[in-house]
């Protein structure tokens, strides 16, 4: 039993891009009738190595085996065919169609050529039997629910008969309930012997139903063991693994005394409750949630986006309520940076001058004609203010790095703050700053962030990275249980802490 | 450029590089236009003469009015495919006014590019409120607006003399030299111009065009923007319509379908020169430059007439496929 060969295991696997090694020399070992929980921080290198393992991407070293047979994958379809299956986080379920076709897609089996129904059906049935599903295979999946989905998508996986089955992370977008349902059915499918990687950011589910966790930690695995032998505070310190960096912001003893621009109570934003929200002008404050938590919509929400919410009282400075447009948001001082910058902040195409000038138009023309002068000349002081790189105002804004494209987003307000006189003192809403943006551009970004609440700006960020919040925030809230908790004060506050509390 | 450059050498010779390959992707189109224009002058003696020149642009006058609207559109993120009914409508009801109804000129020319307007502002309608995609949408509105010309005119051209006024639109000279029509092409691309690069609103329809989604998020009212962009599009449509009759000297129910095909080859082969991935009033005209030289070219050449047909094709797919390899337009 021991002379057994793991069913899946990785040899000093390695992938750089570019300058960065994202996943640096890692071994892992995947046995039958087991689930290993793979965690780590964002940019650990988890998603990294999970391309590697299913063929999406190929390393630039080591090699990987599958019941002891050393196999190369060129493309997905190879490490399919070796045995590997994976349930993206994005579930691939196509609503008009009805579980049975889900299941069997691609894969449907003919007769004279055309599509054999009662043999499809058969087959997709006797799957879902013998790992004791109930769902009515018959049912359209648009109708069923998101748990449902989920684990029809991992059926669908899994009807490929694999040796191993990836999840990555299955639960983010469920309930409680219906991510106990989903582990009733990994249990089963444990049982009959498969071997799982299991991607999660919630510890508390990993202890809860995983045998094994490794932890990576920029690229390189720091721990692998028995759930028996970690607790999830030592998980959570091997994935942090290094002291908080001194960049914590300076509370000069001003932040919080200001007069409030924002103050929210007994608000609902889609599923996220929110209690209690004060800001004060010179604040900066956190909220600290994993990725769809729901911060998202509330940062858009508070700036004009028509999403569905309620709120037993709002005061904005010069508005009793929600503002009912992005317009509307925008006059009395309420700027949102997106936090998908290609998808909602930039215009491809547009060069750096004009995606600078996107936020501003009124103020930058006069009698509906925009002046040029004073557009060129706002531009040149936003890119020499937050020291954007580009050949010049003229260059197309996509042909900059990450982290200069996430100047350009800020310095949209950057410009309009500047440029109009009868701007309200402003209240920021930032969602994840510095999404893909390089360390240097990151410090860069903070003091920029830093400097805006020294100069009354109010602040509001959310990010997944709570190292980010601890260094620019003077107090956080947690979202935990669809609920974003009371505010605490960063002094003293870690990351293990955060991560605790939201997972 | 700018005198102000203090990057460090290696930066400079990269940027050397960038330019050049930048400079091919922006003018690549100009040239080809260029080339076009070298190759038939020497295949054929009678092509750069001054009377064809002049012929050409009297030609490609409302091919340039049309495009010009429609560039505004697709600036916009939209599509018009309505523009060559709509400008079958129009000529048709200017025909009609002046004949039928004995309207002043003014009033029959005014009338039906109201009408066209209006129908563009249905198609905003539809695209904004009722969310159908304008490619739909627009491709609705054709045969809907072909259907009010017929029923208009029960079918047939509207054959009689109009007043003297109203010919001057097509044969008049400015100054006794410059024929007119050219003279409104340049005026309307000219405010079209003006529109997309140097007004507010002009700056918010192209924001939507590039990324509504930013857009919106920057407070720009996005809906205003596609419904005006697609007024627009329906006006230059409008306006060619009343052109064409006027040059044509009768109103004819099907004049306007071939504009639809030759206004969009016009604008995606605008899309890639000068600013690449964009529509553009002056990327338009090269395309509209372009077209007119191919036709008129082949016609000189004796060339069978189907082959201008298959030319257009051809030409269409060239300029999209090169745009979509290069990443510069993306469709859905």
């Amino acid at each position: 039993m021991a002379m057994r060969p793991p069913r899946l295991s990785a040899r000093a696997v390695r992938k750089s891009f570019q300058a960065t090694c994202a996943v640096d020399g890692v071994d892992l070992d995947l046995h039958a009738g087991e689930i290993l929980a793979l965690v780590g921080a964002n940019g650990a290198g988890k998603s990294t190595l999970v391309k590697i393992l299913c063929g999406a991407i190929a390393a630039d070293d080591g090699q990987i085996a599958i019941d002891g047979r050393v196999v190369a994958f060129r493309a997905v379809a190879d490490a399919l065919a070796a045995g590997i299956a994976v349930a993206h986080q994005q579930v691939a379920i196509i609503p008009c169609l009805d579980g049975a076709e889900n299941i069997m897609l691609g894969r449907e089996p003919r007769r004279f050529g055309l599509i054999d129904q009662a043999a499809l059906r058969r087959k997709a049935q006797a799957l879902a039997d013998r790992v004791g599903v109930a769902i009515d295979l018959a049912r359209e999946c648009g109708t069923l629910s998101l748990g449902e989905t989920k684990i029809l998508d991992i059926l669908k996986a899994v009807a490929h008969d694999p040796a191993v089955l990836i999840l990555d992370e299955p639960t983010a977008s469920l309930s409680l309930a219906e991510s106990r349902r989903l582990f009733t059915f990994l249990d089963e499918l444990k049982a009959r012997g498969l071997a799982i990687l299991f991607i999660s950011h919630h510890l508390n589910e990993v202890f809860a139903h995983c045998d094994r966790v490794a932890v990576l930690k920029d690229g390189r695995k720091v721990f692998d063991g028995s759930v028996a032998a970690a607790t999830p505070a030592d998980v959570v310190r091997l994935m942090v693994g290094r002291a908080i960096e001194d960049t914590k912001r300076e509370s000069d003893g001003a932040a919080g005394d200001g007069d409030l621009a924002l103050s929210l109570r007994g608000a609902r934003v889609g599923r996220l409750a929110i209690p209690a929200l004060d800001i004060r002008r010179g604040e900066i404050v956190g909220i600290a949630g994993v990725l769809g938590a729901g911060q998202t919509e509330l940062l858009e929400r508070l700036a004009g986006v028509p999403h569905g919410a309620s709120a037993a009282s709002v005061r904005l400075p010069g508005l009793a309520r929600l503002p009912h447009s992005v317009a509307e948001a925008i006059a009395v001082g309420v700027y949102l940076v997106a936090d998908n910058r290609i998808r909602k902040a930039l215009f491809p195409g547009l060069d750096v001058q004009e995606n600078l000038a996107s936020g501003a138009l009124g103020v930058l023309s006069r009698h509906l004609f925009m002046q040029p002068g004073a557009e060129a000349g706002a531009a040149r002081d936003v890119i020499a203010r937050l020291g954007i790189k580009c050949h010049g105002p003229r260059q197309d804004v996509m042909t900059l790095s990450g982290g200069n494209q996430q100047k350009v987003a800020f310095g949209r307000w950057l410009l309009r703050m500047a440029r109009d006189l009868q701007a309200p003192p402003p209240l920021l809403l930032l969602d994840n700053p510095t999404e893909g943006v390089d360390v240097g551009a990151k410090a860069e970004i903070y003091a920029l962030i830093h400097d805006f609440a020294r100069k009354g700006a109010a602040v509001l960020v959310a990010s997944a990275e709570f190292a980010e919040l601890l260094a620019l925030c003077d107090r956080v809230h947690c979202i935990a249980h669809h609920q974003l908790g009371a505010a605490r004060p960063c002094a003293g506050l870690t990351e293990d802490r955060l991560l605790l509390e939201v997972a | 450029m700018s005198t102000s450059d203090t990057e460090v050498p290696q930066a400079l010779a990269d940027a050397e590089g960038a330019r050049v390959a930048n400079f091919l992707a922006c003018y690549g189109t100009v040239l080809a236009a260029v080339a076009i224009f070298i190759a038939f002058s020497l295949a054929s003696n009678r092509f750069v003469s001054a009377a064809n020149l002049g012929n050409i642009l009297v030609q490609i006058s409302v091919l340039m009015v049309v495009s010009s609207g429609l560039t505004v559109a697709v600036a916009s993120g939209e599509f018009d495919l309505s523009v060559g009914e709509v400008a079958g409508l129009s000529g048709v009801l200017a025909a009609g006014m002046m004949v039928w109804a004995k309207l002043p000129v003014a009033l029959a020319i005014l009338a039906p590019v109201a009408c066209g307007t209006a129908i563009g502002l249905v198609n905003g309608f539809l695209v904004t409120r009722l969310r159908i995609p304008s490619l739909i949408a627009t491709l609705a509105m054709g045969p809907i607006a072909l259907g009010a010309n017929y029923a208009y005119d029960g079918g047939d051209s509207i054959y009689a003399t109009f007043p003297e006024s109203f010919y001057y639109i097509a044969t008049g000279r400015l100054f006794g030299i410059i024929p007119v029509p050219i003279v409104i092409a340049l005026v309307v691309v000219a405010v079209f111009y003006v529109l997309l690069n140097r007004t507010r609103i002009g700056r918010a329809i192209v924001a939507t065009g590039a990324n509504i989604q930013a857009a919106r998020l920057s407070g720009i009212a996005v809906d205003r923007c596609r419904v005006l962009a697609l007024a627009l599009s329906a006006f230059g449509a409008a306006m060619g319509g009343i052109m064409l009759t006027a040059r044509l000297g009768t109103g004819q129910p099907g004049a306007g379908e071939p504009y639809l095909l030759d206004s969009l080859t016009a604008v995606f082969l605008g899309m890639t020169a000068f600013k690449p991935g964009r529509a553009t009033v002056q990327g338009t005209l090269v395309g509209v430059v372009i077209i007119g030289m191919l036709d008129n070219g082949l016609n000189l050449l004796g060339a069978p007439f189907y082959l201008q047909n298959e030319v257009r094709g051809v030409v269409m797919i060239a300029a999209v496929s090169l745009a979509v390899l290069r990443g510069e337009i993306r469709f859905f």
